[in-house]
């Protein structure tokens, strides 16, 4: 069997610690979890049961792969994102990658792509995964500027076309 | 194919490496591609560090630098605990460090490169790879490949199987691997544990944490909620019995 593409997994609790830890701030588009002490603890210790993080003296070692996307998501500052309820789609074109990001409530996966237009397949094929209404918007650090609302899933998936075809140009002028 | 990752700062030697492995070409092994030969310490960390299938690293250790070299095939193990490294050693003192810190090396010659000596290491370290990619999946584990390197997925690990139009996507707990194939091909070569509850869906059923039967929902244990189809409920039902009188 041929991959086509490899997604990496961690809950939101999880990428929102290892994000604290880095220091790192949060990528246009992606909301922030409020995270209490005892739900940052859990989370930093199946970060460590997994191997994503190693406690080393007083300092915590993050695993390279998962330091690597955060920090790539962190830089970059063009954002195409789907909402759907309870789905959200974020497409990244960081400095050395596009990163897909298809969070839910409880998860984070984070899809690595050569070129932002490879991911093209992988956002449409998910995206009939969203229950309409579908709000489709594309943002610019912390400024939107497009989005558009769809009431069916043909809709959703013309309008992320175009949106997405504006998000390429706009990467590739920038 | 087998990726490549060379870091050897004397050019030399990276010349030997590099005729060492185009001369393995038409020897009946697993083909090798070399996706870096560098003398930057710097671009091989990196590389390695974004390389996450089956890879085989191979390190030149200058004299005095075995602690800062063998760190690299740390990383490499970090990365695919299948991956390979081949540490080419410039100064024989340093092999007591080099044993002290490295993981599991696959080789270690020492330089002047000697042909021989590295064809008998190249062999071994293809003849390893064809044996844990090339034959067929076992009954243990699922062999993919993709972006030239290969992964091998124990059944243990899944937790469920997805199918979204053509494309399947196997979801472990830290990766999701989507393959241009079928769920109902696919379907027949899982072991006993794997139960379709959906159309869509092929759930693990060590994973299940609880089953809903008026959502027509199953919870795995990491929080996924998947959908149970009408037709898979009696099954999945007897099942659930079946487990709750086991545990009994």
């Amino acid at each position: 069997m041929n991959a086509e593409t490899i997604g990496y997994n961690c809950s939101r609790a999880e990428w929102e610690t290892l994000r604290l830890l880095l220091k790192l701030p949060l990528p246009p588009g992606m909301s922030l979890l409020e995270l209490d002490a005892q739900a940052c603890q859990a989370a930093y210790d199946t970060l460590c049961e997994s191997g994503l993080l190693v406690p080393s003296g007083d300092r915590v070692v993050v695993d390279r792969l998962f330091a690597f996307l955060l920090s790539e998501l962190s830089e970059s500052r063009l954002c195409l994102r789907v909402q759907a309820d309870g789905r959200h789609l974020l497409l990244y074109r960081t400095p050395r990658l596009a990163l897909l990001c298809e969070c839910t409530l409880a998860h984070c996966c984070m899809i690595p792509f050569q070129e932002a237009r490879q991911a093209e397949d992988s956002l449409q094929s998910r995206l009939r995964q969203c229950e309409p209404p579908v709000v489709v918007s594309l943002l610019e650090e912390d400024a939107l500027l497009e989005t558009a609302e769809a009431e069916s899933q043909d809709q959703a998936s013309t309008i992320a076309a175009g949106m997405f075809q504006r998000f390429c140009d706009l990467n590739d002028k920038r | 194919m087998l990726p490549v990752l060379i870091f050897e700062p004397d050019e030399k030697s990276r010349a030997a490496l590099l005729n060492a492995l185009a001369a393995m070409d038409g020897q009946g092994l697993p083909k090798t591609r070399v996706d870096l030969s560098t003398g930057s310490f710097e671009i091989m960390e990196r590389a390695i560090r974004e390389a996450s299938g089956i890879t085989l690293a191979i390190v030149g250790i200058p004299r005095g630098q075995s602690e800062k070299c063998t760190g690299l095939g740390s990383t490499v193990m970090q990365q695919n605990r299948n991956s390979y490294t081949l540490f080419c050693l410039h100064d024989p003192e340093d092999l007591e460090a080099l044993l002290d810190n490295c993981m599991r090396p696959a080789g270690i010659v020492t330089a002047p490169l000697a042909q021989a000596s590295l064809t008998r290491n190249l062999r071994r370290i293809l003849e390893d790879y064809q044996s844990t990619v090339e034959t067929p999946a076992d009954d243990r584990c699922m062999v993919i490949e993709g972006n030239g390197s290969a992964y091998r997925i124990p059944y243990d690990h899944i937790l469920y199987l997805e199918a979204l139009n053509k494309l399947l996507t196997i979801h472990t707990e830290r990766q999701s691997i989507t393959v241009r194939r079928s769920l109902s091909g696919l379907e027949e070569s899982l072991p006993e544990q794997f139960l379709r509850c959906h159309r869509a869906y092929v759930i693990n059923t060590q994973y299940i944490d609880r089953v809903n039967f008026t959502d027509m929902m199953v919870t795995l244990r990491n929080g996924d909620a998947l959908p149970v189809s009408r037709g898979q409920r009696g099954i999945l039902k007897q099942m659930v019995d079946a487990q709750k009188g086991a545990s009994l």
